[in-house]
Protein backbone atom coordinates (compact mmCIF):
# COMPACT_ATOMS: atom_id res chain seq x y z
CA UNK A 1 0.00 0.00 0.00
CA UNK A 2 3.06 2.51 1.17
CA UNK A 3 4.91 1.66 -1.90
CA UNK A 4 2.26 2.80 -4.27
CA UNK A 5 1.08 5.85 -2.76
CA UNK A 6 3.39 8.55 -4.25
CA UNK A 7 2.53 11.99 -2.15
CA UNK A 8 1.12 12.31 1.64
CA UNK A 9 0.15 15.76 3.64
CA UNK A 10 2.51 15.48 6.57
CA UNK A 11 -0.39 16.41 9.14
CA UNK A 12 -2.34 13.08 7.60
CA UNK A 13 -3.05 9.90 9.09
CA UNK A 14 -0.66 7.81 7.01
CA UNK A 15 1.86 10.55 8.17
CA UNK A 16 2.13 9.20 12.03
CA UNK A 17 4.52 6.56 12.78
CA UNK A 18 1.65 4.70 14.81
CA UNK A 19 -0.82 4.22 12.23
CA UNK A 20 1.83 3.25 9.34
CA UNK A 21 3.18 0.35 11.63
CA UNK A 22 -0.21 -0.98 12.05
CA UNK A 23 -1.63 -1.02 8.77
CA UNK A 24 2.00 -2.32 7.83
CA UNK A 25 2.14 -5.41 9.66
CA UNK A 26 -1.77 -5.78 8.85
CA UNK A 27 -0.68 -5.55 4.92
CA UNK A 28 2.61 -7.94 5.77
CA UNK A 29 0.22 -10.94 7.45
CA UNK A 30 -2.73 -10.42 4.45
CA UNK A 31 -0.48 -10.88 1.77
CA UNK A 32 2.12 -13.60 3.20
CA UNK A 33 -0.68 -16.51 2.12
CA UNK A 34 -1.29 -14.44 -1.17
CA UNK A 35 2.00 -13.97 -2.48
CA UNK A 36 2.45 -17.74 -2.12
CA UNK A 37 -0.66 -17.62 -3.93
CA UNK A 38 0.01 -16.14 -6.70
CA UNK A 39 3.03 -17.24 -6.73
CA UNK A 40 2.56 -20.59 -7.01
CA UNK A 41 -0.41 -19.39 -9.93
CA UNK A 42 2.45 -17.75 -12.41
CA UNK A 43 4.46 -20.92 -12.08
CA UNK A 44 1.49 -23.14 -12.69
CA UNK A 45 1.12 -20.89 -16.49
CA UNK A 46 4.59 -22.76 -17.25
CA UNK A 47 4.24 -26.20 -16.57
CA UNK A 48 6.47 -27.35 -19.48
CA UNK A 49 9.62 -24.87 -19.25
CA UNK A 50 8.99 -23.57 -15.76
CA UNK A 51 10.13 -20.12 -14.60
CA UNK A 52 12.62 -18.11 -12.99
CA UNK A 53 13.04 -15.71 -10.22
CA UNK A 54 12.86 -12.39 -12.25
CA UNK A 55 10.67 -13.46 -14.90
CA UNK A 56 8.34 -14.86 -12.26
CA UNK A 57 8.36 -11.22 -10.46
CA UNK A 58 7.56 -9.29 -14.07
CA UNK A 59 4.52 -11.62 -14.36
CA UNK A 60 3.49 -10.95 -11.05
CA UNK A 61 3.88 -7.31 -11.23
CA UNK A 62 2.07 -7.07 -14.70
CA UNK A 63 -0.89 -9.25 -13.91
CA UNK A 64 -1.54 -7.55 -10.62
CA UNK A 65 -0.92 -3.84 -12.17
CA UNK A 66 1.99 -3.43 -9.15
CA UNK A 67 -0.59 -4.02 -6.76
CA UNK A 68 0.48 -7.28 -5.18
CA UNK A 69 4.69 -6.37 -4.80
CA UNK A 70 6.85 -8.74 -3.51
CA UNK A 71 10.26 -7.36 -2.58
CA UNK A 72 12.31 -8.36 -5.14
CA UNK A 73 15.02 -10.19 -2.44
CA UNK A 74 12.25 -11.91 -0.36
CA UNK A 75 11.05 -13.68 -3.29
CA UNK A 76 13.56 -16.46 -3.39
CA UNK A 77 13.30 -17.62 -0.29
CA UNK A 78 9.53 -18.10 -0.20
CA UNK A 79 10.59 -19.87 -3.95
CA UNK A 80 13.17 -22.41 -1.63
CA UNK A 81 10.19 -23.19 1.14
CA UNK A 82 8.13 -24.26 -1.55
CA UNK A 83 10.43 -26.58 -3.05
CA UNK A 84 11.20 -27.63 0.03
CA UNK A 85 7.62 -28.72 1.17
CA UNK A 86 7.56 -30.59 -2.30
CA UNK A 87 5.25 -28.11 -4.33
CA UNK A 88 7.97 -27.07 -6.60
CA UNK A 89 11.15 -28.87 -8.27
CA UNK A 90 13.71 -26.75 -10.00
CA UNK A 91 16.39 -27.34 -12.66
CA UNK A 92 19.33 -25.12 -13.12
CA UNK A 93 19.59 -23.79 -16.91
CA UNK A 94 21.78 -21.00 -18.95
CA UNK A 95 19.32 -18.51 -20.17
CA UNK A 96 20.42 -15.09 -21.74
CA UNK A 97 24.52 -15.25 -20.79
CA UNK A 98 23.55 -16.47 -17.14
CA UNK A 99 22.59 -19.29 -14.62
CA UNK A 100 19.25 -19.43 -14.24
CA UNK A 101 16.81 -21.86 -11.69
CA UNK A 102 13.70 -22.22 -13.26
CA UNK A 103 10.99 -23.55 -11.19
CA UNK A 104 7.92 -26.15 -11.89
CA UNK A 105 4.96 -27.05 -10.16
CA UNK A 106 5.48 -30.67 -8.60
CA UNK A 107 2.39 -33.21 -9.56
CA UNK A 108 1.60 -33.05 -5.79
CA UNK A 109 2.15 -28.93 -6.05
CA UNK A 110 -0.53 -28.85 -8.68
CA UNK A 111 -2.47 -30.66 -6.62
CA UNK A 112 -2.25 -28.58 -3.44
CA UNK A 113 -2.14 -25.11 -5.80
CA UNK A 114 -5.94 -26.44 -6.93
CA UNK A 115 -6.91 -26.84 -3.46
CA UNK A 116 -5.67 -23.61 -2.67
CA UNK A 117 -6.60 -21.55 -4.85
CA UNK A 118 -10.34 -23.16 -4.33
CA UNK A 119 -10.49 -22.19 -0.87
CA UNK A 120 -9.08 -18.79 -2.08
CA UNK A 121 -11.33 -18.15 -4.26
CA UNK A 122 -14.90 -19.56 -2.39
CA UNK A 123 -13.59 -17.12 0.36
CA UNK A 124 -12.91 -14.36 -1.30
CA UNK A 125 -17.15 -15.33 -2.94
CA UNK A 126 -18.10 -15.60 0.75
CA UNK A 127 -16.91 -12.40 1.76
CA UNK A 128 -17.36 -9.86 -1.63
CA UNK A 129 -20.70 -8.70 0.35
CA UNK A 130 -18.83 -7.61 3.79
CA UNK A 131 -16.69 -5.52 1.14
CA UNK A 132 -19.33 -4.34 -1.40
CA UNK A 133 -17.57 -5.76 -4.07
CA UNK A 134 -18.57 -8.41 -6.71
CA UNK A 135 -16.66 -11.54 -7.21
CA UNK A 136 -17.84 -14.30 -10.10
CA UNK A 137 -16.04 -17.30 -10.23
CA UNK A 138 -15.49 -18.98 -13.64
CA UNK A 139 -18.56 -21.79 -12.61
CA UNK A 140 -18.38 -22.69 -16.37
CA UNK A 141 -15.04 -24.25 -16.38
CA UNK A 142 -14.41 -24.99 -12.82
CA UNK A 143 -16.44 -26.51 -10.03
CA UNK A 144 -15.52 -25.83 -6.45
CA UNK A 145 -16.00 -28.79 -4.36
CA UNK A 146 -18.80 -28.51 -2.04
CA UNK A 147 -16.92 -30.37 0.70
CA UNK A 148 -13.54 -29.19 0.34
CA UNK A 149 -13.77 -26.13 -1.81
CA UNK A 150 -10.67 -27.58 -3.87
CA UNK A 151 -10.93 -26.24 -7.24
CA UNK A 152 -11.80 -28.69 -10.38
CA UNK A 153 -11.59 -28.32 -14.22
CA UNK A 154 -14.83 -29.81 -15.49
CA UNK A 155 -13.32 -30.23 -19.06
CA UNK A 156 -11.55 -32.92 -17.83
CA UNK A 157 -14.06 -35.59 -17.89
CA UNK A 158 -12.05 -38.34 -15.95
CA UNK A 159 -12.90 -36.71 -13.18
CA UNK A 160 -15.86 -38.17 -10.97
CA UNK A 161 -14.67 -37.76 -7.33
CA UNK A 162 -12.81 -34.88 -6.26
CA UNK A 163 -9.12 -35.80 -5.96
CA UNK A 164 -8.93 -34.04 -2.30
CA UNK A 165 -11.63 -35.28 -0.71
CA UNK A 166 -13.08 -38.04 -2.56
CA UNK A 167 -16.74 -36.23 -3.17
CA UNK A 168 -18.65 -38.09 -5.78
CA UNK A 169 -19.04 -34.78 -8.27
CA UNK A 170 -20.69 -36.25 -10.96
CA UNK A 171 -23.92 -33.92 -11.89
CA UNK A 172 -22.26 -30.86 -10.28
CA UNK A 173 -21.15 -28.62 -13.05
CA UNK A 174 -23.57 -26.28 -14.43
CA UNK B 1 37.99 1.54 -10.61
CA UNK B 2 36.35 1.04 -13.89
CA UNK B 3 32.70 0.82 -14.43
CA UNK B 4 32.40 -3.22 -15.26
CA UNK B 5 34.95 -3.79 -12.04
CA UNK B 6 32.62 -1.02 -9.57
CA UNK B 7 29.62 -3.02 -10.94
CA UNK B 8 31.05 -6.14 -9.60
CA UNK B 9 31.89 -4.76 -6.35
CA UNK B 10 28.58 -3.34 -6.07
CA UNK B 11 27.24 -7.00 -6.14
CA UNK B 12 30.14 -8.58 -4.19
CA UNK B 13 29.43 -6.03 -1.30
CA UNK B 14 25.76 -6.67 -1.47
CA UNK B 15 26.28 -10.50 -1.34
CA UNK B 16 28.60 -10.17 1.70
CA UNK B 17 26.49 -8.67 3.45
CA UNK B 18 23.58 -10.91 3.02
CA UNK B 19 26.27 -14.07 3.92
CA UNK B 20 26.77 -12.62 7.26
CA UNK B 21 22.81 -12.74 7.93
CA UNK B 22 22.31 -15.55 6.84
CA UNK B 23 21.02 -18.50 9.34
CA UNK B 24 23.69 -20.85 9.98
CA UNK B 25 22.08 -23.93 8.35
CA UNK B 26 22.50 -22.32 5.25
CA UNK B 27 26.16 -21.25 5.98
CA UNK B 28 27.58 -24.59 6.91
CA UNK B 29 26.12 -25.99 3.31
CA UNK B 30 28.54 -24.43 0.84
CA UNK B 31 26.19 -25.96 -1.98
CA UNK B 32 23.41 -24.12 -0.44
CA UNK B 33 25.07 -20.86 0.44
CA UNK B 34 26.21 -20.78 -3.74
CA UNK B 35 22.90 -21.20 -4.99
CA UNK B 36 21.10 -18.83 -2.85
CA UNK B 37 24.30 -16.28 -3.68
CA UNK B 38 24.06 -16.98 -7.60
CA UNK B 39 20.04 -16.94 -7.27
CA UNK B 40 20.00 -13.32 -5.92
CA UNK B 41 23.22 -12.09 -8.34
CA UNK B 42 21.35 -13.47 -11.50
CA UNK B 43 18.17 -11.50 -10.34
CA UNK B 44 20.44 -7.93 -9.77
CA UNK B 45 21.60 -8.25 -13.29
CA UNK B 46 18.47 -9.10 -14.58
CA UNK B 47 16.96 -5.77 -12.85
CA UNK B 48 20.03 -3.80 -13.59
CA UNK B 49 19.66 -4.63 -17.84
CA UNK B 50 15.90 -3.87 -17.38
CA UNK B 51 17.02 -0.49 -15.31
CA UNK B 52 19.45 0.30 -18.31
CA UNK B 53 16.12 0.16 -20.70
CA UNK B 54 18.16 -1.94 -23.57
CA UNK B 55 21.63 0.54 -23.27
CA UNK B 56 24.98 -0.50 -21.41
CA UNK B 57 24.21 -1.15 -17.87
CA UNK B 58 25.92 1.19 -15.58
CA UNK B 59 27.06 1.37 -11.67
CA UNK B 60 23.51 3.65 -11.09
CA UNK B 61 21.58 1.05 -12.40
CA UNK B 62 23.01 -2.00 -10.21
CA UNK B 63 22.99 0.19 -7.35
CA UNK B 64 19.52 0.94 -8.07
CA UNK B 65 18.95 -3.04 -8.81
CA UNK B 66 20.50 -4.20 -5.14
CA UNK B 67 18.14 -1.17 -3.52
CA UNK B 68 15.13 -3.11 -4.69
CA UNK B 69 16.43 -6.34 -3.47
CA UNK B 70 15.31 -5.10 -0.18
CA UNK B 71 17.73 -5.39 3.04
CA UNK B 72 20.33 -8.35 3.46
CA UNK B 73 18.53 -8.26 6.90
CA UNK B 74 14.57 -9.01 5.55
CA UNK B 75 16.35 -11.29 2.80
CA UNK B 76 18.19 -13.59 5.44
CA UNK B 77 15.03 -12.58 7.79
CA UNK B 78 12.59 -14.91 5.40
CA UNK B 79 15.53 -17.62 5.09
CA UNK B 80 14.88 -18.24 8.58
CA UNK B 81 11.41 -18.47 8.54
CA UNK B 82 11.17 -21.96 8.62
CA UNK B 83 9.14 -24.69 10.68
CA UNK B 84 5.77 -24.96 12.23
CA UNK B 85 5.30 -22.50 15.12
CA UNK B 86 4.53 -24.40 18.42
CA UNK B 87 4.86 -21.97 21.59
CA UNK B 88 8.24 -20.92 21.21
CA UNK B 89 9.72 -24.00 19.63
CA UNK B 90 8.58 -25.10 16.12
CA UNK B 91 6.51 -28.10 16.01
CA UNK B 92 9.43 -29.75 13.90
CA UNK B 93 12.31 -29.26 16.47
CA UNK B 94 9.96 -30.31 19.18
CA UNK B 95 10.84 -34.13 19.65
CA UNK B 96 14.27 -32.74 19.52
CA UNK B 97 14.15 -30.43 22.17
CA UNK B 98 12.11 -32.93 24.64
CA UNK B 99 15.21 -35.50 23.78
CA UNK B 100 17.69 -33.31 24.79
CA UNK B 101 15.75 -32.31 28.13
CA UNK B 102 15.38 -36.00 29.19
CA UNK B 103 19.26 -36.64 28.46
CA UNK B 104 20.18 -33.13 30.67
CA UNK B 105 17.97 -34.24 32.95
CA UNK B 106 19.44 -37.93 33.43
CA UNK B 107 23.02 -36.43 33.06
CA UNK B 108 21.77 -34.08 35.96
CA UNK B 109 20.50 -36.51 38.14
CA UNK B 110 23.49 -39.38 37.58
CA UNK B 111 25.62 -36.56 38.22
CA UNK B 112 24.24 -35.67 41.30
CA UNK B 113 23.69 -39.37 42.60
CA UNK B 114 27.46 -39.25 41.98
CA UNK B 115 28.38 -36.46 43.75
CA UNK B 116 26.02 -37.77 46.71
CA UNK B 117 27.92 -41.07 46.80
CA UNK B 118 31.86 -39.29 47.32
CA UNK B 119 29.95 -37.16 49.98
CA UNK B 120 28.39 -40.14 52.05
CA UNK B 121 31.12 -40.44 55.13
CA UNK B 122 32.22 -37.38 55.35
CA UNK B 123 31.49 -34.91 57.59
CA UNK B 124 27.60 -33.93 56.56
CA UNK B 125 24.93 -36.33 57.68
CA UNK B 126 23.50 -38.85 55.83
CA UNK B 127 19.97 -36.58 55.67
CA UNK B 128 22.16 -33.64 54.92
CA UNK B 129 23.61 -35.61 51.66
CA UNK B 130 20.44 -36.03 50.35
CA UNK B 131 19.36 -33.01 51.05
CA UNK B 132 21.82 -31.87 49.28
CA UNK B 133 21.22 -34.15 46.46
CA UNK B 134 17.64 -33.18 45.81
CA UNK B 135 18.35 -29.52 45.74
CA UNK B 136 21.42 -29.61 43.27
CA UNK B 137 18.82 -32.14 41.16
CA UNK B 138 16.56 -29.30 41.30
CA UNK B 139 18.76 -26.21 41.02
CA UNK B 140 20.56 -28.46 37.93
CA UNK B 141 17.25 -29.74 35.98
CA UNK B 142 16.07 -25.87 36.16
CA UNK B 143 19.35 -24.20 34.98
CA UNK B 144 19.38 -27.28 32.26
CA UNK B 145 15.20 -26.87 31.07
CA UNK B 146 16.11 -23.23 30.60
CA UNK B 147 19.46 -23.62 28.92
CA UNK B 148 17.97 -26.50 26.83
CA UNK B 149 14.81 -23.86 26.13
CA UNK B 150 16.76 -20.85 25.14
CA UNK B 151 18.64 -22.81 22.73
CA UNK B 152 15.66 -24.71 21.32
CA UNK B 153 14.25 -21.11 20.82
CA UNK B 154 16.84 -19.68 19.10
CA UNK B 155 17.60 -22.67 16.81
CA UNK B 156 13.19 -22.58 16.26
CA UNK B 157 13.89 -18.56 15.26
CA UNK B 158 16.96 -19.05 12.71
CA UNK B 159 14.73 -21.60 11.23
CA UNK B 160 16.28 -24.35 11.92
CA UNK B 161 14.84 -28.23 10.86
CA UNK B 162 15.94 -31.31 12.11
CA UNK B 163 17.56 -32.25 8.87
CA UNK B 164 19.93 -29.24 9.54
CA UNK B 165 20.79 -30.82 13.00
CA UNK B 166 21.16 -33.82 11.33
CA UNK B 167 23.24 -32.81 9.14
CA UNK B 168 25.71 -31.15 11.12
CA UNK B 169 25.57 -33.88 13.40
CA UNK B 170 26.33 -36.44 10.57
CA UNK B 171 29.22 -33.84 9.50
CA UNK B 172 30.75 -34.06 13.04
CA UNK B 173 29.80 -37.69 13.56
CA UNK B 174 29.18 -37.65 16.79
CA UNK B 175 25.78 -38.73 17.17
CA UNK B 176 24.04 -42.06 15.63
CA UNK B 177 20.77 -40.36 13.90
CA UNK B 178 17.45 -42.05 14.19
CA UNK B 179 15.98 -42.46 10.71
CA UNK B 180 13.46 -40.27 9.59
CA UNK B 181 10.13 -41.51 9.74
CA UNK B 182 8.29 -41.82 6.62
CA UNK B 183 6.04 -39.48 5.47
CA UNK B 184 3.33 -41.30 4.27
CA UNK B 185 1.25 -43.50 6.24
CA UNK B 186 1.37 -46.73 7.31
CA UNK B 187 -1.10 -48.95 8.44
CA UNK B 188 -1.48 -49.51 12.09
CA UNK B 189 -0.80 -53.25 12.22
CA UNK B 190 2.19 -52.89 9.81
CA UNK B 191 3.50 -49.87 11.85
CA UNK B 192 2.73 -52.61 14.53
CA UNK B 193 4.56 -55.37 13.00
CA UNK B 194 7.39 -52.32 12.23
CA UNK B 195 7.86 -51.69 16.30
CA UNK B 196 7.64 -55.24 17.13
CA UNK B 197 10.70 -55.83 14.69
CA UNK B 198 12.34 -53.05 15.67
CA UNK B 199 12.19 -53.32 19.61
CA UNK B 200 13.59 -57.00 18.60
CA UNK B 201 16.48 -55.96 16.69
CA UNK B 202 17.04 -53.02 19.51
CA UNK B 203 17.19 -56.51 22.20
CA UNK B 204 19.33 -58.47 19.35
CA UNK B 205 21.55 -55.19 19.16
CA UNK B 206 22.32 -55.20 22.82
CA UNK B 207 20.46 -51.86 24.17
CA UNK B 208 17.99 -54.19 25.78
CA UNK B 209 17.92 -57.74 26.94
CA UNK B 210 15.44 -60.00 26.36
CA UNK B 211 12.18 -60.61 28.27
CA UNK B 212 13.11 -63.52 29.43
CA UNK B 213 16.43 -62.02 31.17
CA UNK B 214 14.36 -59.70 32.62
CA UNK B 215 11.90 -61.64 34.43
CA UNK B 216 15.09 -63.76 35.57
CA UNK B 217 16.85 -60.72 37.06
CA UNK B 218 13.45 -59.67 38.62
CA UNK B 219 12.69 -62.44 40.13
CA UNK B 220 16.26 -63.19 41.52
CA UNK B 221 16.59 -59.68 42.66
CA UNK B 222 13.09 -59.39 43.77
CA UNK B 223 13.79 -63.20 46.14
CA UNK B 224 17.17 -61.51 47.28
CA UNK B 225 15.92 -58.33 48.38
CA UNK B 226 12.89 -60.05 50.43
CA UNK B 227 15.31 -62.51 51.99
CA UNK B 228 17.53 -59.31 53.50
CA UNK B 229 14.65 -57.46 54.10
CA UNK B 230 12.30 -60.45 56.40
CA UNK B 231 15.13 -63.27 57.06
CA UNK B 232 14.85 -63.02 61.06
CA UNK B 233 18.89 -62.45 61.15
CA UNK B 234 18.57 -60.17 64.36
CA UNK B 235 17.13 -63.46 66.01
CA UNK B 236 19.37 -66.48 64.54
CA UNK B 237 23.05 -67.01 65.16
CA UNK B 238 25.03 -65.02 62.90
CA UNK B 239 29.33 -64.37 63.03
CA UNK B 240 28.84 -61.91 65.57
CA UNK B 241 27.51 -64.47 67.83
CA UNK B 242 30.96 -66.27 67.40
CA UNK B 243 33.11 -62.78 68.64
CA UNK B 244 33.82 -62.86 72.20
CA UNK B 245 32.73 -59.20 73.51
CA UNK B 246 30.73 -57.83 75.86
CA UNK B 247 27.16 -58.74 75.39
CA UNK B 248 25.68 -55.04 75.13
CA UNK B 249 28.48 -54.41 72.22
CA UNK B 250 27.31 -57.54 70.33
CA UNK B 251 23.65 -56.06 70.14
CA UNK B 252 24.83 -52.90 68.95
CA UNK B 253 27.07 -54.82 66.17
CA UNK B 254 24.04 -56.85 65.76
CA UNK B 255 21.76 -54.08 64.97
CA UNK B 256 24.11 -52.02 62.92
CA UNK B 257 24.79 -55.20 60.62
CA UNK B 258 20.74 -55.89 60.25
CA UNK B 259 19.91 -52.19 59.69
CA UNK B 260 22.27 -52.32 56.62
CA UNK B 261 21.47 -55.82 55.55
CA UNK B 262 18.01 -54.46 55.07
CA UNK B 263 19.02 -51.69 53.39
CA UNK B 264 20.60 -53.38 51.37
CA UNK B 265 17.60 -55.75 50.79
CA UNK B 266 15.41 -52.99 49.85
CA UNK B 267 17.44 -51.44 47.29
CA UNK B 268 17.94 -54.91 45.78
CA UNK B 269 14.19 -55.63 45.88
CA UNK B 270 13.54 -52.10 44.42
CA UNK B 271 16.04 -53.31 41.34
CA UNK B 272 14.28 -56.40 41.05
CA UNK B 273 11.64 -54.35 40.65
CA UNK B 274 12.53 -52.17 37.90
CA UNK B 275 13.61 -55.46 35.82
CA UNK B 276 10.03 -56.70 36.25
CA UNK B 277 8.51 -53.42 34.93
CA UNK B 278 10.64 -53.89 31.68
CA UNK B 279 9.70 -57.29 31.51
CA UNK B 280 6.15 -56.20 31.18
CA UNK B 281 6.50 -52.78 29.48
CA UNK B 282 7.33 -54.49 25.52
CA UNK B 283 7.44 -51.91 23.42
CA UNK B 284 6.65 -49.42 25.32
CA UNK B 285 10.37 -47.29 25.10
CA UNK B 286 9.29 -44.71 28.07
CA UNK B 287 8.43 -47.19 30.30
CA UNK B 288 11.47 -48.84 29.45
CA UNK B 289 13.48 -45.56 29.55
CA UNK B 290 11.61 -44.72 33.23
CA UNK B 291 12.40 -48.38 35.09
CA UNK B 292 15.96 -48.06 33.50
CA UNK B 293 16.30 -44.40 34.97
CA UNK B 294 15.24 -45.64 38.36
CA UNK B 295 17.02 -48.57 38.31
CA UNK B 296 20.12 -46.30 37.83
CA UNK B 297 18.98 -43.99 40.82
CA UNK B 298 18.70 -47.84 42.81
CA UNK B 299 22.42 -48.67 42.08
CA UNK B 300 23.86 -45.21 42.76
CA UNK B 301 21.84 -45.27 46.05
CA UNK B 302 23.47 -48.70 47.15
CA UNK B 303 27.36 -47.13 46.28
CA UNK B 304 27.05 -44.59 49.35
CA UNK B 305 25.51 -48.02 51.61
CA UNK B 306 28.68 -49.87 50.23
CA UNK B 307 31.27 -47.02 51.18
CA UNK B 308 29.72 -47.18 54.38
CA UNK B 309 31.20 -50.02 55.11
CA UNK B 310 34.90 -47.82 55.48
CA UNK B 311 33.37 -45.28 57.80
CA UNK B 312 30.62 -47.56 59.97
CA UNK B 313 33.11 -49.86 61.57
CA UNK B 314 29.74 -51.12 64.13
CA UNK B 315 28.77 -52.98 60.71
CA UNK B 316 31.67 -55.32 59.85
CA UNK B 317 34.66 -54.00 60.39
CA UNK B 318 34.69 -54.47 64.20
CA UNK B 319 33.28 -58.16 63.95
CA UNK B 320 35.57 -59.60 61.07
CA UNK B 321 38.92 -57.28 63.53
CA UNK B 322 37.71 -59.86 66.59
CA UNK B 323 37.27 -63.01 64.14
CA UNK B 324 40.86 -62.38 62.40
CA UNK B 325 42.99 -59.95 65.03
CA UNK B 326 46.15 -60.52 62.72
CA UNK B 327 44.44 -58.95 59.58
CA UNK B 328 44.51 -55.82 58.37
CA UNK B 329 40.40 -55.75 57.98
CA UNK B 330 39.96 -51.78 57.15
CA UNK B 331 41.96 -51.91 54.01
CA UNK B 332 40.41 -55.18 52.91
CA UNK B 333 37.14 -53.70 53.49
CA UNK B 334 38.39 -50.29 51.75
CA UNK B 335 39.75 -52.50 48.85
CA UNK B 336 36.54 -54.42 48.18
CA UNK B 337 34.09 -51.52 49.44
CA UNK B 338 35.17 -49.52 46.60
CA UNK B 339 35.85 -52.11 43.97
CA UNK B 340 32.19 -53.35 44.75
CA UNK B 341 31.28 -49.28 44.39
CA UNK B 342 32.70 -49.15 40.72
CA UNK B 343 31.53 -51.99 39.79
CA UNK B 344 28.39 -49.96 40.37
CA UNK B 345 29.50 -47.20 39.13
CA UNK B 346 30.09 -48.39 36.23
CA UNK B 347 26.57 -50.23 35.71
CA UNK B 348 25.00 -47.21 36.23
CA UNK B 349 27.02 -45.39 33.60
CA UNK B 350 26.25 -48.53 31.07
CA UNK B 351 22.28 -48.46 32.09
CA UNK B 352 22.55 -44.70 31.50
CA UNK B 353 24.27 -44.71 27.94
CA UNK B 354 21.31 -47.12 27.26
CA UNK B 355 18.74 -44.80 28.12
CA UNK B 356 20.57 -42.04 26.16
CA UNK B 357 20.65 -44.62 23.05
CA UNK B 358 16.91 -45.92 23.62
CA UNK B 359 16.11 -42.01 23.39
CA UNK B 360 18.33 -40.88 20.66
CA UNK B 361 18.12 -43.87 18.09
CA UNK B 362 15.15 -45.49 19.80
CA UNK B 363 14.54 -48.93 18.87
CA UNK B 364 15.47 -48.55 14.96
CA UNK B 365 19.16 -48.16 15.01
CA UNK B 366 21.69 -50.66 15.04
CA UNK B 367 22.89 -50.89 19.16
Amino acid sequence: MFRNIKTMRPEAMIGTEQYRSYIESFESELLRGISTLSTLSIISRHPEEGIYGYQLLKELQEETQKMLVIEEGTLYPILRKLERDGLLSSEKRHSGGRPRKYYKLTEEGVKLYDHMSGFFSKLLEAIASLMEIEVKLPEKHFIYCPNCANKIDVTDEEYRFCNICGLNIEGLAK
Amino acid sequence: MSNIKEQETLVKEFKEQVVKKLPIWIKTNPTEQKDVLDELESHIWDKAEELAQGGTITSMHVREAVALMGSPRKIAKEYRRRGTPKFYITEELFPWYYKSVIIITSVIIFGNLLTMAFTFGGDNTAWQVVGEFFAGTASGIVFGFVGVSLLFIQLSMNGFLPEDLKKIAEQKGTFGIKAEKPKTKIPDAKLAEVERRAEKKARKKGILESQGSYIFMGVLAITGGFFLLLYPIATLPTLVDYINLDPNVRTELIAALVYWLRLMGALILAQGVFRFGQALAGKNRIIHQVMMVLHIAAICLSIPLVLQLQYNPDIIITTLQALFSGADIVLYITIGSWIIAGLHLLDAFRELTKVIRLEVVGFSQKG
